[in-house]
């Protein structure tokens, strides 16, 4: 449903006009003078990029270096430099920048500007020469944000929470929220749960990808033997639980990086400390397996203790903060499964490690600059990556931050001087490098400068933007792209947002929670229809997500009160046995349904393909079986699914009639957040449906051709929190499996319409 | 609802509705792509381009220098395929998944006279995402999708299982969906989703009918209430996707029995592409992706890089062989790359980095194998070749992936899409090099 069309006129009258600029009636009179601010925004969106042709050449080590014209690399850090650099030359006496740009007067380099990128370059010399009005990218994102439609304050309540904490808000939650600023005492109460927690682990190693080392890969073999005499401190053991000890050790040295993340949102500290914490947390394994004694904590082995004992004395998953003599710590960078995942060689000179550290932790993609053609016939010298153009507009960014990385070996392990004199000198930049004080410390140093430049603050921004939307956040389209003006509307629209996000995290002292619920605040998050003609915008906007494994496998959960188990009926109380369900194992349907498994598997399908539907529809199939049958053994009052009907409640009146579809109105809301007034059109065609299987399954019956029993797989026998039999002698039978007129059958038809609806297996902001 | 309902509102798909003539592919006359991609660089000079050690590269105790190209054989040793003269190869071998040697021989002496080689491919690049991107796109920046998915988009865009990926550079952009398969066990359950053992269903057929058409019809009442095209774009992938389901079925009847006992079922490429060659046969299949990594070998080349293409080459030969026993091996094309090629010469770790020189293998319908197209220095630079004639021609052009995409594109007869020309052209003045035939 469209709304708010109104505004369209305004939005498509804005976008005609083009670049954000409105031209004055006189190109050639000047106009009141342009603002540094807006030149500069414009300049960042839509022309720093567009100077990647031009600076091969007229850069410090390009062919042109002696130019008028000298650039910096067009990344982020350079944009401030190139901005002024630009300004000062296209003001100086008989500067033709779009004119040799183009070619149009003999220009060495040939044609390098065309299309958009010549049209952007030409309206940033009309706003520097105040030729033209420059109108900013956020005058223009206030209007088109007023032509969002957003989703109420209370589902979006109920979305977020399902995101970060995979259940619904209780009713008190769901009361207390009248507008969208009374949702933050939710969030932030949802923020201090366990469930959170293990959010921010899975959307974190999604980037990290450091589970691949547990379980099974031996972290603790990662670690230098003759640095850690005791890595496998365990061997020492010959009773009781070797295993599971090597299980919580290696547990803890394969999460260091992500248990420090996970620490640092528990204790509300700066976000900046997830790189420059100068400590590694440890659990009492891995604490012994470094040799640092914490009285009370660090695992004391006595003798024939069982599994159990160990575990309430020594949990695996209580971390604490803890410093290794000798060891320089910078948060993740020197995590040994961080710098293993991401490893070096002899010859790559830790240049992987720079790229991944920028594109996690600085928002630059240098990958992004190797798009450019490479002319192997030009790579002759042995030193092309210091000298030639084709080669530095990369490494000149890469090296100095790949070069903070020498005192750390290929395998990860501290070796002060390892790279010796290969490599150049350490740096966040060519012009920012590390003092001769901080030689032995170079991680260390470039944390503080990383995390000192917005462009970290803009990366986390981005980081929980993918955690909580699944979608990475737009980059700035090339002047070649289809439809390239609508990408760069929908981009300047976008990261307007996340810029606004980024200011107000740095005011709060770099506090994730406030990204998150900054994020979850936005039109990014809440729209739920667009005025706006750009189909590219309105494919960017609100939730749309399918849902991952691990979510789904806890949305089920919450609604359904019992777990996806490989086991069919009645297992324990509610399935809570997270290695038999059957979203989270990878021999299961875990792989299938998109996850991933952080080795050869480390991105998540996006798409829903006939697999993954046939996944959803067994899913739905299965979990209206027994949970079903389980849901109606219990007091009406306490059920999640079935509080106002019984399982020989048949709809033969009117008063059983409106029981039935009361029920189907809680249904609808409880399983997928619909709250419909009776008499509406789903809710309707839900009780089409119930009355539709239970008079032919009635008919079935009365002909002799359908069992008055539920199937055997779906019976209940037991009490499900007590686990006692309930056909014992001397009691009534309270069992669950009679079905004499089709009833309990008809609910599950009703359970596993809905279980596996589209509103059920996304995030969405649907309507 | 018919699928073409939920096909019309699909994003890409959308706009290949415009051109409903390039929806007429029959299945039955498109042939099935399998793209084998070596991820992480590998080494034509150690198998289709090869270059061994010359006598004055050998050191005072006759071993091979750094410097030599390959220390596993000698230059005077480069073999010939028995089939096929112009094909020359490595006379290595490596052990493959079972610790069995398999001889480089036994591949290009049995499949020389359906080999095309293209040698001296100049890659423009050593990242490994953007050379797997151009590789599989003909496209360096981002952007396009893959060819395999381009191919599956349009000649089955209706199945579940048009395209499946194990990875790889696998973008589709909306023209078809990927899919993993792996776990066979897995895939017999969901090919029959309501089953619960072999006497009973979990539910009547009837309800069961009952839940899949209303929530079909409640799917459209959904699209057709959204006012944004994010949503609306998912809620047609997830109907398109729930459309076709059953049609598992029709895999797991091709399925051989052994997938899960074949002695060689640890060979990635040829497991990966059994399901394929399945899929393909119940006519739901029309290309996969292969992904076989492991041959960065920046350090210690020869003894990890050399069986890694072994495992390969016995992967593809295995492959033959299941296309022969599924009765398909006539209308099967085999693309085989990498991102990119490897340094002359071995480093201080004696591993070999990157080197934006590189070669790919193709056999199959519509090629003339038995041929080898470009070629290289001694020391594996990239020589030019006439872009008529294809002989080497200091006055010529290199040969890129865009080159070998444009021909592709040809091959799979979609060059004149629609979908192509007006969304995913190939940019610039791309030569039109007859490689196939």
């Amino acid at each position: 449903m469209k709304k708010l069309l109104s505004y369209s006129s305004i939005i498509t009258a804005l976008f005609l006009v083009g670049c954000n600029s409105q031209e004055t009636t006189d190109d050639s009179a000047k106009v009141q003078g342009n603002t540094e601010s807006c030149k500069q925004e414009y300049f960042n969106d839509s022309v720093s990029l567009a100077l990647s042709s031009c600076v091969s050449c007229h850069s410090s080590g390009g062919d042109y270096k002696g130019n008028r014209l000298v650039l910096a690399s067009p990344l982020g850090d350079n944009k401030a430099e190139n901005y002024n650099i630009l300004q000062t030359y296209i003001k100086s006496a008989g500067s033709q920048l779009v004119q040799k740009g183009s070619n149009e007067v003999s220009h060495s380099g040939g044609v390098q500007l065309t299309g958009t990128a010549k049209d952007n370059v030409e309206e940033f010399v009309a706003y520097v020469k105040d030729t033209k009005t420059c109108v900013s990218a956020t005058q223009n994102t206030t209007l088109t944000n007023a032509a969002v439609s957003l989703l109420s304050p209370t589902k979006t309540l109920r979305s977020a929470s399902y995101a970060i904490q995979g259940k619904a808000p209780n009713s008190d939650e769901i009361n207390s929220v009248k507008s969208i600023e009374d949702i933050d005492a939710s969030l932030d109460k949802y923020m201090q749960s366990k469930a959170f927690y293990d959010w921010v682990r899975l959307s974190f190693n999604d980037v990290l990808l450091t589970d691949f080392y547990t379980p099974g890969h031996d972290g603790e073999n990662l670690l230098s033997s003759t640095d850690f005499p005791q890595r496998r401190w365990w061997e020492d053991i010959d009773d009781g639980e070797y295993n599971e000890i090597d299980n919580y050790t290696n547990y803890a040295i394969s999460r260091e990086a992500i248990e420090l993340i996970v620490h640092v949102i528990k204790e509300n500290r700066p976000f900046s400390e997830i790189l420059t914490a100068d400590y590694v947390m440890v659990n009492p394994f891995s604490a012994k397996t470094y040799d640092i004694d914490i009285s009370g904590f660090t695992y004391v082995h006595e003798l024939n203790v069982t599994k159990d004992e160990i575990e309430a004395k020594y949990p695996q998953d209580v971390f604490r903060e803890a410093k290794i003599d000798g060891i320089p710590h910078a948060g993740i960078f020197t995590t040994i499964t961080y710098l293993n995942r991401f490893p070096s060689t002899n010859t790559n000179l830790d240049r992987h490690r720079s790229a991944k550290a920028q594109i996690f932790f600085l928002d630059t993609d240098i990958l992004g600059l190797a798009n450019r053609p490479l002319n192997s016939d030009e790579v002759v010298s042995d030193t092309a990556t210091w000298t030639n153009p084709n080669c530095t507009v990369c490494h000149n960014v890469m090296e100095p931050i790949a070069s903070a990385f020498k005192n750390w070996d290929n395998n990860g392990r501290y070796r002060p001087g390892f790279r010796g004199d290969v490599a150049q000198t350490a740096g966040i930049s060519l012009s920012n490098t590390a003092p001769q004080s901080a030689s032995g410390n170079l991680l260390q140093w470039l944390a503080g400068e990383i995390t000192k430049d917005e462009r970290f603050a803009k990366s986390i921004v981005k980081l929980f933007y993918k955690a909580l939307l699944g979608r990475d956040a737009l980059t700035q389209p090339v002047s070649d792209d289809i439809d390239y003006v609508n990408k760069l509307e929908a981009y300047t629209y976008e990261n307007s947002i996340l810029e606004a996000i980024k200011d107000k995290f740095i005011a709060s002292s770099l506090d994730a929670k406030l990204v998150i619920k900054e994020i979850v605040k936005s039109p990014l998050y809440r729209a739920v229809a667009t005025g706006s003609t750009n189909s590219v915008l309105s494919e960017r906007l609100g939730q749309a997500k399918l849902i991952t494994p691990e979510a789904l496998n806890s949305k089920i959960y919450d609604v359904m009160g019992y777990y996806w188990s490989i086991y069919r009926r009645q297992g324990d109380a509610d399935n809570n046995r997270s290695y038999t369900h059957r979203l989270l194992r990878d021999d299961n349907y875990k792989i299938l349904y998109g996850g991933i498994n952080s080795g050869s598997i480390s991105t998540r399908v996006e798409e829903l393909n006939g697999v993954m539907a046939s996944i959803q529809t067994r899913m739905a199939l299965q979990m209206s079986c027994y949970p079903v049958s389980r849901d109606f053994y219990f007091p009406a009052s306490e059920r999640k699914l079935f509080p106002y009907v019984s399982t020989t409640l048949e709809p033969e009146n009117e008063f059983f009639i409106a029981a039935i579809k009361k029920n189907i109105q809680h249904l609808h809301k409880h399983i997928l957040g619909e709250e419909l007034p009776l008499g509406t059109v789903e809710l309707e065609k839900t009780y089409e449906l119930f009355m539709q299987t239970y008079t032919a399954g009635k008919n079935r019956i009365s002909l002799g051709d359908e069992s008055k029993e539920i199937m055997d797989v779906c019976e209940l026998h037991y009490d499900p929190v007590t686990r006692e039999g309930l056909y014992n002698d001397g009691r009534a039978d309270d069992r669950v499996y009679r079905d004499a007129n089709y009833v309990i059958r008809s609910w599950q038809v009703v359970v596993a319409y809905l279980l596996s609806d589209f509103k059920f297996v996304y995030e969405n902001s649907a309507e | 609802m018919l699928r073409r309902n939920f096909l019309k509102y699909t994003s890409v798909v959308a706009a290949m509705a415009l051109f409903p003539n390039t929806l007429q592919a029959n299945v039955g006359d498109n042939p099935l792509w399998v793209f084998v991609q070596a991820s992480g660089g590998w080494d034509p000079t150690s198998f289709c381009d090869p270059k061994g050690f010359l006598e004055e590269e050998l050191d005072s105790n006759d071993n091979p220098t750094s410097a030599a190209m390959n220390r596993s054989y000698a230059n005077v040793d480069i073999a010939t395929s028995t089939s096929a003269s112009a094909i020359k190869y490595a006379p290595v071998r490596g052990l493959d998944d079972n610790n069995v040697d398999y001889e480089f021989s036994t591949f290009f002496d049995k499949f020389g006279a359906e080999l095309l080689v293209v040698n001296g491919i100049d890659t423009q690049t050593n990242g490994h995402d953007s050379g797997r991107r151009y590789m599989m796109s003909g496209k360096l920046s981002e952007g396009y999708p893959a060819l395999s998915a381009l191919v599956a988009g349009i000649s089955n865009p209706a199945s579940p299982l048009a395209f499946i990926t194990a990875g790889g550079y696998d973008e589709t952009f909306g023209v078809v969906a990927g899919t993993r398969l792996s776990n066979m066990n897995a895939i017999n359950e969901l090919a029959f989703v309501n089953r619960y053992n072999d006497d009973n269903n979990y539910f009547h057929d009837d309800d069961f009918n009952r839940i899949k058409a209303a929530n079909e019809a409640r799917t459209n009442r959904t699209i057709a209430n959204q006012g944004l095209e994010s949503i609306i774009k998912l809620a047609k992938q997830y109907g398109l996707a729930h459309s076709g389901s059953n049609e598992l079925k029709k895999l797991v009847e091709f399925l051989p029995d052994d997938v899960n006992t074949h002695p060689d079922r640890n060979n990635q490429v040829f497991s990966q592409g059994r399901f394929a060659m399945a899929g393909y046969k119940a006519g739901l299949t029309a290309s996969v992706n292969i992904n076989f990594g492991s041959f960065d070998t920046h350090g210690n080349h020869d003894a990890t890089h050399i069986p890694r293409l072994a495992r390969l080459l016995k992967g593809v030969d295995l492959l033959k062989q299941e296309a022969e026993n599924q009765g398909i091996s006539d209308n099967v094309i085999f693309v085989i790359g990498s991102e990119f090629g490897r340094t002359p010469g071995y480093n201080s770790g004696n591993g070999k980095d990157h080197w934006s020189v590189s070669s790919m293998m193709f056999m199959g319908k519509g090629i003339t194998g038995g041929r080898v197209v470009g070629a290289s220095t001694h020391r594996h630079d990239a020589l030019k070749v006439n872009p008529t004639t294809l002989a080497v021609d200091e006055n010529g052009i290199n040969i890129t992936y865009a080159h070998i995409n444009k021909a592709m594109r040809k091959l799979a007869k979609i060059e004149n899409n629609q979908l192509l020309t007006q969304y995913y052209p190939l940019a610039g003045t791309i030569e039109d090099l007859d490689i196939f035939s």
